[in-house]
């Protein structure tokens, strides 16, 4: 009977610490290098070398559009002496239009390559923000800032940098076989 | 002989403790839109707001059934549909459909028509946390012309046992034309698994 207020009070100091340690971990302020993240991620890997491979594909099929006018242009420039000012006019003419043509198409492949670009980034950043709000419900935190070199965050302790352990987690979830 | 239907009563109990049932389709509607059961999922990203909501067995066996309830019929109709699992996924813009916002450019207008009309199984895809994908079974999109204020396609997915066992499918949504990447929500396959039911 003489022991129960020690014992009571060894239950509460106990209980405090517990709620101490849980209040700490969730209100603690943490963040993650957006940019750490982005190029650590496997699926930027892969995605980008996708990218690169479509876009060689179109730009190559310009390079060769835009050869064989160079080549139909230096057949012009040696026939042209022989050729009549009529047959002249239709070839400059039919040379004109094709290089409009290229242009044309040159134009609308560079705006394909930018909005593909723009799709994996996007994509790559979608999955990075679905993963850190997952991993911010289960570690119980209030907020996790994301600092992107750009001066949004000045200074933070070295353990309150999530981006090793974020990282770890999201490509181990990428690469799941 | 006792411990037997001491046994069945025991997974009866079990069994009913797991799965919601409601009285009426409100009830057990405003039970799947709290995103906290794991029925309904909302994102926006770039101003596009995407909801996949899974619709229950049992919702599908109402519409059918209507308010001619008959109990044999019940159960041969959620035979029908247990096969199944159907979604819900509404994608807008503005709060308007996705069509009104390329409504201006005719060719990205005519590629959005015909991917929303023909190609949702090249868009939509449905895998294990593995990348073992789940062959879509079925959609549908009805056009509403600019008179809804989402774009709504039903779709479809055969029940099979292997990736109902998952603890989460990824349901993959790809970049529509609208600059929005592939959007991914983590489906809780132990939500689908007990799903909800309706007392008939």
């Amino acid at each position: 009977m003489k022991n129960v207020p020690l014992y009571t009070a060894v239950v509460a100091v106990v209980l405090s610490v517990v709620a101490i340690y849980f209040a700490k971990s969730s209100s603690q302020l943490v963040y993650v290098d957006v940019n750490k993240l982005i190029t650590g991620y496997n699926k930027t890997k892969v995605a980008k070398a996708e990218f690169d491979k479509k876009a060689n594909l179109m730009k190559a099929n310009v390079d060769s559009l835009v050869g064989n006018w160079q080549k139909e242009l230096k057949n012009y420039e040696k026939e042209r002496t022989t050729l009549s000012p009529k047959e002249l006019k239709l070839k400059q003419e039919l040379l004109g239009n094709k290089q409009q043509q290229i242009n044309g198409y040159q134009e609308a492949i560079q705006k394909k390559i930018q909005e593909e670009d723009k799709k994996v980034t996007q994509t790559v950043i979608n999955d990075i923000n679905d993963y850190i709000k997952e991993y911010g419900k289960d570690h119980n935190y209030k907020i996790i800032f994301g600092a992107s070199g750009g001066g949004n965050i000045m200074y933070a302790d070295e353990s309150t940098d999530l981006t090793e352990e974020v990282l770890k987690g999201l490509n181990t979830e990428y690469d799941k076989k | 002989m006792i411990k037997n239907s001491l046994l069945s009563l025991l997974l009866l109990l079990i069994i009913s403790s797991c799965t919601k049932t409601f009285d009426t389709q409100e009830e057990m509607n405003d039970f799947i839109k709290d995103e906290d059961n794991g029925y309904n999922y909302k994102k926006t990203i770039v101003g596009v707001d995407y909801v996949l909501q899974y619709r229950p067995t049992d919702l599908l066996v109402k519409q059918e059934l209507g308010d001619e309830i008959d109990v044999a019929r019940v159960e041969k109709l959620r035979q029908k549909y247990n096969k199944y699992l159907y979604f819900n996924l509404s994608m807008s813009k503005n709060n308007q459909e996705l069509l009104n916002g390329v409504a201006r450019d005719k060719a990205k207008f005519g590629q959005m028509v015909n991917e929303l009309a023909f190609g949702m199984e090249e868009k939509v895809h449905l895998y294990t946390p593995e990348k073992d994908t789940l062959a879509m079974a079925d959609f549908i999109y009805p056009r509403m012309y600019g008179m809804s204020n989402a774009t709504s396609i039903m779709i479809v997915y055969p029940r099979e046992t292997k990736f109902m066992n998952q603890d989460y499918l990824n349901f993959v949504i790809e970049d529509l034309g609208l600059d929005t990447g592939d959007i991914k929500f983590k489906l809780n396959m132990q939500a689908l698994q007990k799903e909800p039911q309706l007392r008939f």
